[in-house]
């Protein structure tokens, strides 16, 4: 038996069927904040098929990816979800970034997977931020503001070793719980930008800035950087410039969101939005 | 920096910037997009500023001697680090070197 998900954003549908009602039920509890209502301008049709012995996803009618493992199967279908939107959306910048938001002001977590982006933004939403994305953030080009992205998020759960990055995928992953009344629904000025490190035993500790080197990293965070290159290049050097950033390194998140705070002037203040 | 021509004589180069390679200001630093071959650089702020400079109308001596007056710094200082960036530079073909018109 099939079932379909229907999922939206800005316009653009995608259509998932699965043969599994569990692969189903898994992306559209991944996806449920996005649902598609009103009249798609585009329409993309995903399809998870297959038997024990291997299982496959197709855009269309071409397949995309196939395993024997329908575990692997279901994570990368939530990958092929995002890809579509992506497609759908080169006049946004996909940031490989978590964002949490608060008084109409975003704070971005940037950086590639294992970084800890997901822990920091379950950390300001447990501080009455509201929860924008997990670990994709699209950013509209022209207003540079953040857009509400909010898939389900999961945050790895740490161990007491510290782990080469290829391997922090087999960490267990949890769902963090979030109040729907806490989910961000409106773009965002982006009022700052952390890049998150994972050290065990580091606690928390600001870096310094290279500006340069900072914006060539988060143009290598960007999703779809090849279709605008020199946008995505001349849109990060001018976020350096204009948005504050902040390297750090952190083992406790608690003591990593006070820095934050600390170093963006919000402990106890009201944000104040640079805007580009 | 100065190249050997072909009767063994130095002959004076001026470092020029690649019309395809865009420099897109970060913090005072500078990003470069070279669009032929897509592909972004950083350049901190002394290499920024030597950047700015190689617009064909100076050698890497009055890039140099510009530099050490604008940072108070003795000339042979700064003449090290600027050929090294120029050499760096090249190396990535943002800029070319071209010999030929008037001496220093």
């Amino acid at each position: 038996m099939s079932a379909d998900v229907r999922i939206g954003f800005r316009g653009h549908h995608v259509v998932v069927r699965a043969d599994d009602e569990l692969v189903a039920g898994r992306i559209a509890a991944s996806f449920r904040e996005l649902p598609a209502t009103g009249t798609p301008r585009t329409v993309e049709r995903l399809t998870v098929t297959g038997s024990d012995r291997l299982h496959r996803i197709l855009v269309e009618d071409r397949v995309v990816y196939s395993n024997e493992s329908l575990r692997l199967v279901r994570r990368m279908l939530r990958h092929e979800v995002i890809r579509s939107f992506v497609r759908a959306h080169p006049d946004l910048l996909w940031l490989h970034a978590g964002a949490a938001v608060r008084d109409g002001a975003a704070i971005l977590f940037c950086g590639p997977f294992g970084r800890g982006k997901s822990t920091l933004v379950a950390e300001l939403c447990a501080r009455g931020w509201h929860y924008s994305s997990d670990d994709i953030a699209p950013i509209d080009f022209t207003t540079a503001c953040v857009l509400p992205f909010p898939l389900r998020p999961t945050r790895r759960v740490p161990v007491d070793e510290e782990l080469p990055h290829h391997r922090v995928q087999e960490l267990r992953r949890v769902h963090v719980p979030v109040d729907p009344a806490r989910i961000q629904r409106e773009p965002a000025a982006i009022a700052g930008v952390v890049l998150p490190g994972y050290r065990l035993g580091s606690g928390a500790a600001a870096g310094t800035v290279a500006p340069a080197q900072t914006a060539l990293g988060i143009v290598q965070e960007a999703l779809n950087a090849s279709v605008n290159p020199l946008q995505t290049v001349a849109f990060c050097a001018r976020l350096v410039s204009e948005v504050r950033m902040l390297p750090l390194t952190y083992s406790d998140p608690v003591a990593a969101v006070d820095v934050v705070l600390q170093a963006f002037g919000l402990a106890g203040g009201q944000l104040a939005a640079t805007g580009t | 920096m100065t190249t050997g021509s072909a009767a063994g004589a130095p002959a004076i180069v001026r470092p020029v910037r690649r019309d395809r390679v865009l420099g897109c200001p970060a913090a005072g630093e500078l990003v470069l997009y070279d669009g032929r071959k897509r592909q972004a650089i950083s350049l901190n702020l002394s290499a920024a500023a030597i950047w700015d400079m190689c617009d064909g109308s100076r050698t890497v001596s009055q890039i140099a001697a510009e530099l050490a007056e604008l940072t108070s710094q003795p000339r042979h200082a700064i003449e090290a680090e600027v050929c090294a960036v120029i050499e760096q530079l090249q190396g990535l073909r943002v800029i070319e070197l071209q010999s030929g018109g008037p001496f220093e």
